[in-house]
């Protein structure tokens, strides 16, 4: 099998890839060097405690101690920001891919090749998911050698839980968008029904914190998979990642289906 | 010699059928497309010539009926057929941002038994610009960049949608020669236009389709045979009654008009009749050229029409 495919789509997305992991590596620096000020500021966490608990859960940071390191990063990087700097990403890759090559009429020329529908799908799925990694090590390497200096300390298992955690989510979603792109050949129906499906899985994780009824709303949101249960401060829930990884997995086998059934635009 | 068994037919349509979104597509069309042979396909925009070729290629799917390429089956053994041929579609988009080279690099990778030297010659031949990225490129440089790209794996077959367009009349001329060579090696073209100038000097035969159905396979001399001429005869001044009346009787003449010395009338069939009778009048100016595809298609057309009402 030629891997032609995944290293011009990697070729393609090397530079911006590159700019991608330095903002997301500045963010982190940022956020770590203000880590200080925050933990030194005597009642910030009486502070916190008065708002209602309702703003707090919206804002990601209900029962979390800012004043803890693990703390204060679930909720300036791992519970919001990170997440969505993975999303936006992954999206917009996946996206493109198929849906958005289809839209610019080059994928006709790629499939006039010998090479498979199935090939075309999963190699970018890969491209996705080694986005997804990539920044995943950025926030990894930066934290290991910007959270010392400071005195930001972090267990190391609960930290790749809460990364990897991330990274699961950003593939489940880029590869939805992936999918819809290949069934639908039309980028903005992907980017727009997989951004939705983000934003509805945010309130799925947050919403069912404060209303009870909705509680088994959470049970299909990947975002509560992900990051629920402060995996920096308690530790990842390893069988998340499993259920992350077996609704990516039949995702991927669902789009091979439908785009191999297809005719294709011009 | 091309690799594999070589079939008849390079391409064989059986009672092919397909829709395709909500266009017509194609209806029942049977086709065969002897190998060695560079055939024209030809039919006016919308007609389903290239429903047809994407049908080839798998990117469309039949409704009904099926399609052999080089022997095989169009959908089921789409990879090798794929492999085996070459495709430039009617609007060729290539990757913007790519460079010449890269994008025929990108191209080669993707056709593991894509002989180097091929490419340099077809380069050197059309003169590809190779270092500039695609999107400073003009439409006749992209088009030239599309033809490498559908020869330099040296296919058996290659599947041209439009080709020409864009190309100064020099390329034309060097694509005319690149597609004589193919079918010297034994290798079969299958190439589609709406103008019938563009096959006419490289076609052995000509199928024409109209709103998805193949109306009928010709030589290219009988289809120019078939095919009306304009002429526009300019005559000496008061001469231009006595042309009008020396035309009128003649049985391949239609559509005759006088603007005072100057003639115009469509001619189907032989010309030698009108010469004939124009030789007893003295002509100052003699202009004709071959009516474009739709006028064939009605002068078809009619002709049907009437063969019908004589039964």
């Amino acid at each position: 099998m030629t891997l032609a495919v995944l290293s011009r789509a990697l070729r393609d997305r090397a530079r911006s890839l590159l700019w991608w992991s330095v903002g997301v590596a500045a963010y982190v620096v940022l956020i770590v060097s203000v880590f200080p000020t925050v933990r030194d500021t005597s009642g910030m966490q009486e502070l916190l405690q008065q708002y209602p608990k309702s703003v707090l859960a919206m804002m990601g940071v209900a029962d979390i101690d800012m004043t803890s390191g693990a703390g204060f990063m679930a909720a300036e990087l791992f519970g919001f920001v990170l997440p969505l700097f993975v999303l936006v990403l992954t999206l917009g890759t996946g996206a493109n891919a198929v849906g958005g090559a289809e839209d610019r009429g080059t994928l006709d020329l790629l499939l006039s090749h010998p090479v498979s529908r199935r090939t075309v799908l999963v190699q970018n799925a890969v491209v996705v998911a080694l986005e997804a990694l990539c920044l995943g090590g950025v926030v990894l390497v930066t934290l290991a050698v910007a959270g010392p200096i400071v005195e930001l300390h972090l267990s190391t298992a609960n930290l790749l839980g809460a990364v990897l955690g991330v990274v699961l989510l950003g593939v489940l979603l880029g590869w939805v968008a992936l999918v819809v792109g290949a069934a639908t050949g039309s980028r903005a129906a992907a980017l727009g029904s997989a951004s939705a499906f983000a934003a509805l899985s945010y309130l799925g994780s947050t919403l069912p914190e404060l209303v009870e009824g909705l509680r088994p709303v959470r049970w299909l949101s990947p975002f509560w998979y992900a990051t629920s249960g402060s995996p920096l401060a308690l530790g990842f829930t390893w069988w998340h990642a499993l259920v992350l990884l077996g609704a990516s997995a039949v995702v991927l086998v669902v789009g091979v289906v439908l785009f191999d059934r297809r005719d294709l635009a011009r | 010699m091309p690799a594999g068994s070589q079939a008849a037919f390079a391409i064989e349509a059986e009672r092919l059928t397909v829709s395709y979104r909500h266009a017509r597509g194609v209806v029942e069309l049977d086709l065969e497309v002897p190998t060695g042979e560079v055939f024209g396909f030809l039919g006016p925009n919308g007609a389903g010539k290239t429903t047809t070729i994407r049908t080839l290629l798998d990117l469309l799917r039949p409704s009904s009926g099926r399609v052999s390429v080089l022997g095989l089956d169009s959908h089921r053994d789409s990879l090798e057929v794929r492999a085996r041929t070459g495709y430039l579609p009617g609007d060729l988009t290539l990757p913007e941002r790519l460079t010449g080279r890269e994008v025929l690099d990108w191209s080669a990778s993707l056709r593991p038994r894509t002989p180097p030297r091929r490419r340099d010659e077809l380069v050197e031949r059309f003169e590809v610009e190779l270092h500039r990225p695609v999107r400073q490129l003009s439409r006749g440089n992209r088009q030239k960049l599309g033809i490498v790209l559908a020869f330099q794996h040296d296919p058996e077959l290659v599947v041209l949608d439009e080709p020409t367009s864009g190309l100064d009349p020099l390329m034309q001329d060097e694509f005319q020669r690149l597609l004589r060579d193919q079918v010297a090696a034994g290798r079969s073209v299958f190439l589609s236009s709406h103008s019938l100038d563009e096959v006419q000097h490289v076609a052995d035969r000509v199928g024409i389709v109209r709103e998805g159905r193949l109306v009928t396979v010709e030589t290219v001399e009988a289809l120019r045979e078939r095919g009306l001429r304009r002429v526009t005869a300019t005559v000496a001044r008061g001469q231009g009654e006595r042309a009008e009346a020396v035309l009128t009787p003649l049985e391949g003449v239609t559509e005759l008009r006088r603007d005072g010395d100057v003639v115009a009338f469509a001619v189907g069939g032989s010309f030698a009749p009108v010469v004939e009778a124009l030789a007893g009048v003295e002509v100052l100016d003699l202009l004709s050229r071959s009516a474009d595809l739709d006028e064939v298609f009605l002068a078809m057309y009619r002709g049907d029409a009437e063969g019908e009402a004589g039964r």
